[in-house]
């Protein structure tokens, strides 16, 4: 790995803990497999739930028949959508509707619309007699037409998924069918632009439905009982999210509905909503028993929330030197089976690190029958970025221009405006071209037969509310709660944050993941947030411990709390008797009981100020002419980080992304037959890249500073998957001499492209 | 009066294609209940979907104040994944 240059960017500060790589609080639990996770939890009187799912990928339920299985000795419970709430109900809680699809989704209702729908569920005393009871479940379907592509559900008398759907972003009358909701933005004159161009590109592109492909599959144990009360333990991105959502749909109110998070083996934003947990629930309440349900990894293919596919039309005009002058981008989504909208995020982030005059931008999401769609790591900036990346390759190509001083030509620099009309902020998007360019990657000779390809891309990321306990014991350690799962390292983030703000050492710090009982509101671990969001309510807590053992020290020495100063971990007293003596946090709280009671604080905030994370990225490339095979083999990635808490996070975040967007650009893909079942579900046959695949990801960090955090912070997560269809394609595309459009590049698609004339 | 600008779509489905409306309002819960007013399902799509800038400066607290004279611009929120 290339270490950071050591170089700190300006406004960057030195910090005594911060930028450190100390041990993970978490690793020895997982390394010896004590930690708990979704399938660990085993609750007393547990029983096991399994969950019968459709066969078909668009079929009417005539009816369910389960009194075979309920007479199974051993089940003891059953249900069907005859045990959901209603439409109305679920209107009225949530009128967006977005409560509604969650528990169409989770389980059917009168109609099966998606290969893998649930449509009953049983639970019984071993999983055995459950599989068997749901051997004895009849259902009787009428096989309807599915629609599986963007164009299919486009195309005129398509079958019409949710005739009584208006689509949003267009005026009622104006409606289309399948299509789930429509944005447009409009900046400047794109004809002017276009006019104006001495070259201009056009091409259409497209990506297929892949998934974030998790270790871990969807597990929980839900209770439910007689008086109300009810309890989950489930590992998920937000486990606020879950009582939320699943209080929501059930009508539960949320005080009575208790969620602890267990430890997670990855979401990548797939585990920001349910999917079992209200089964879950409605088994528990009929058995009166705790219920485990746990998804395969072929449900977890067929039901969960893979990323969208995409369909893009894109036109891009540049002058001589480089200037782009215009951008027309026509993007579709697939939603899914039901409502699951990332237009904002495609067009927010398609050319997000430039500064382009002319902009005509549309988006739409389009209802098909397969699993509801959902967030993976930057929501649909990798698709609408890769149809950017590659049109700019393609000018920067015709007209001879190095790709990154192309880029460089158009980047955004700081005050000028985004997108949206609103000033950029503190963002290193030139910062990380610059470093690109100056990286030895990109001035390496080429073995012979490969190629290079580069392309830069970024996530808005996010902030939002959150909250953290903090308390002081009586021998000086300091345990932190917080309310995020921990995913990409929050605890040790939050100690780090901690013990910097404290003055303390990391190892005086614990972290722990509060349930939704025990701490106030937290939003998802999502969205790039939670070191920068939940890290502002640890350092609020922990300011409010600095104010309150400052004013205990003065207590002590009997002076006034502004004669008391807080450096290194201790109280300093500035006159009187005491004048020069210090007071530790440990001697201060042995003293708690005796001065006030004890120390503890919370912090809470909306956390408003978070920046966007962008990346560039470098991709060497060999493809075997013959075969279409590609394989990388030199791969580097640059990214402004803000400050970096703890580095190895962080690179661990840029490598992950990088990965995890090579296996989109090269072999991940939703392969359905004639009749809408995935031919795929599993990962012999769907295929993600592993170590052997790759080289080791080289990573660049660019310590940019966030002015609106107090130690820098700008989220890492979901930048790095952005870039990495671009540089894959724009290297694939100047390996064979021809552009390349349709993700993945699979070896028969490539040699495709290098026979077709 | 502030100057409250729309999405382009959300003004055709909801505001009869209105991008721009004028609104005296002292803070963002002021303009939402303005427009929710005008267009009831508005406050629903605020709190689950949109987010807003004042004086361009993005703020969802709505408590934030609004002047006579400020542009409110009215976004998509995105939150990731």
């Amino acid at each position: 790995m290339n270490a950071p240059t050591g170089k700190l960017a300006e406004g960057a500060q030195d910090y005594r803990v911060v930028g450190t790589r100390p041990v993970r609080p978490d690793g020895v639990d997982k390394v010896t497999g004590k930690a708990i996770y979704g399938g660990d939890f085993v609750a007393p009187g547990m029983i096991h739930g399994a969950i019968l799912r459709s066969p078909h990928a668009h079929a009417r339920i005539r009816s369910i028949d389960v009194s075979a299985a309920l007479a199974l000795p051993g089940v003891k419970a059953v249900v069907t959508g005859a045990d959901m709430p209603e439409d109305k109900a679920l209107k009225q809680r949530d009128p967006t509707g977005g409560l509604l699809s969650f528990a169409r989704h989770s389980l059917a209702v009168d109609r099966a619309m998606f290969d893998g729908h649930a449509v009953a569920a049983v639970a019984a005393t071993t999983p055995e007699i459950a599989q068997a009871a749901l051997a004895l479940i009849r259902v009787d379907y009428e096989v309807l037409e599915p629609v599986l592509t963007i164009e299919a559900a486009l195309a005129a008398g398509a079958p019409v998924l949710h005739p009584e759907h208006k689509t949003s972003g267009v005026a009622p009358e104006e409606t289309v069918p399948n299509v789930l909701a429509v944005l447009t933005h409009a900046k400047g004159d794109a004809a002017a632009g276009f006019a104006e161009a001495d070259a201009v590109y056009e091409g259409s592109f497209s990506t297929a439905p892949i998934h974030q492909g998790y270790i871990e599959p969807h597990a929980c144990v839900a209770q439910w009982n007689a008086d109300g009360q009810g309890q989950i333990w489930a590992s998920s991105q937000g486990h606020f999210m879950i009582r939320d959502q699943v209080g929501g749909i059930l009508g539960i109110p949320l005080a009575n509905l208790r969620v602890t998070p267990l430890e997670i083996g990855g979401g990548f934003g797939g585990k920001t909503r349910v999917y079992i947990e209200p089964v879950a629930m409605l088994l528990a309440r009929k058995a009166g028993r705790p219920v485990r349900l746990a998804m395969t990894r072929a449900e977890v293919f067929r039901a969960s929330g893979p990323a969208p596919g995409s369909v893009s039309k894109i036109r891009m005009g540049a002058t001589r030197d480089g200037r782009i002058t215009a951008v027309e981008l026509d993007i579709a989504l697939t939603s899914g089976a039901y409502a699951h909208d990332e237009n904002g995020p495609a067009l927010a982030s398609a050319t997000l690190p430039y500064n382009l005059a002319n902009l005509d931008f549309t988006a739409r999401a389009v209802f098909v029958n397969m699993t509801m769609t959902y967030a993976y790591r930057a929501p649909a900036a990798p698709q609408a970025v890769f149809a950017v990346e590659s049109a700019i390759d393609e000018l920067a190509r015709q007209l001879g221009l190095d790709p990154l001083d192309m880029r460089i030509r158009n980047v955004a620099r700081p005050g000028e405006l985004n997108f949206h009309g609103l000033p950029m902020g503190q963002v290193g998007y030139l910062e990380a071209l610059e470093a690109a360019k100056a990286h030895p990657h990109w001035s390496a000779p080429l073995p012979e037969r490969q190629a290079r390809g580069v392309a830069m891309g970024a996530w808005g990321n996010y902030g939002g509310p959150s909250t953290a306990e903090v308390s002081v014991a009586d021998d000086g350690s300091v345990l932190v709660a917080e309310g995020n799962p921990d995913i990409g390292g929050s605890r040790a983030a939050m100690a780090m944050m901690a013990a910097e703000t404290l003055g303390i050492d990391y190892g005086q710090v614990r972290v722990v993941v509060a349930d939704t009982s025990a701490i106030g509101f937290s939003m998802n671990t999502a969205g790039s947030r939670t070191t920068f969001a939940t890290g502002k309510a640890v350092i609020q807590a922990c300011e409010a411990i600095i104010a309150d053992l400052r004013h205990r020290a003065a207590l002590i020495w009997g002076v006034e709390d502004a004669e008391v100063d807080w450096r290194d971990g201790a109280a300093w007293c500035g006159s009187g008797d005491n004048a020069g003596r210090s007071l530790a946090i440990k001697a201060i709280a042995k003293r708690a009981n005796f001065s006030g009671g004890p120390i503890a604080a919370t912090g809470a905030v909306n956390a408003q100020g978070w920046l966007p994370g962008v990346g560039v990225h470098i991709c060497d490339v060999a493809v075997d002419q013959e075969t279409g095979i590609t394989t990388i083999t030199r791969y580097t990635a640059v990214q402004d980080v803000g400050t970096a808490i703890h580095p190895d996070y962080v690179e661990g975040q840029m490598q992950g992304g990088a990965v995890q967007g090579i296996g989109w650009a090269l072999n991940e893909e939703y392969v359905f037959n004639a009749g809408g079942a995935m031919d795929n579900p599993g990962f012999l046959d769907y295929r993600m890249p592993v170590c052997s695949d790759l080289p080791m990801i080289d990573t660049v960090m660019v310590e940019k500073p966030n002015p609106n955090h107090p130690y820098g912070v700008k989220g890492v997560g979901e930048a790095p998957i952005v870039p990495p269809l671009g540089a894959v394609g724009n290297a694939v595309s100047r390996a064979i001499g021809k552009r390349v459009t349709h993700l993945p590049l699979s070896p028969a698609r490539v040699h495709a492209a290098i026979t077709q004339a | 009066m502030a100057r409250v600008v729309l999405p382009r779509g959300l003004a055709a489905e909801l505001f009869g294609g209105r991008e721009v409306i004028e609104i005296a309002a002292k803070t963002l819960f002021g303009v939402v209940h303005a427009l929710e007013a005008e267009a009831p399902g508005f406050e629903a799509r605020a709190e689950q979907g949109l987010a807003m800038a004042v004086d361009g400066v993005l703020s969802e607290d709505w408590s934030t104040p609004v002047g006579p004279d400020s542009e409110v611009l009215v976004v998509t929120r995105v939150a990731g994944g």
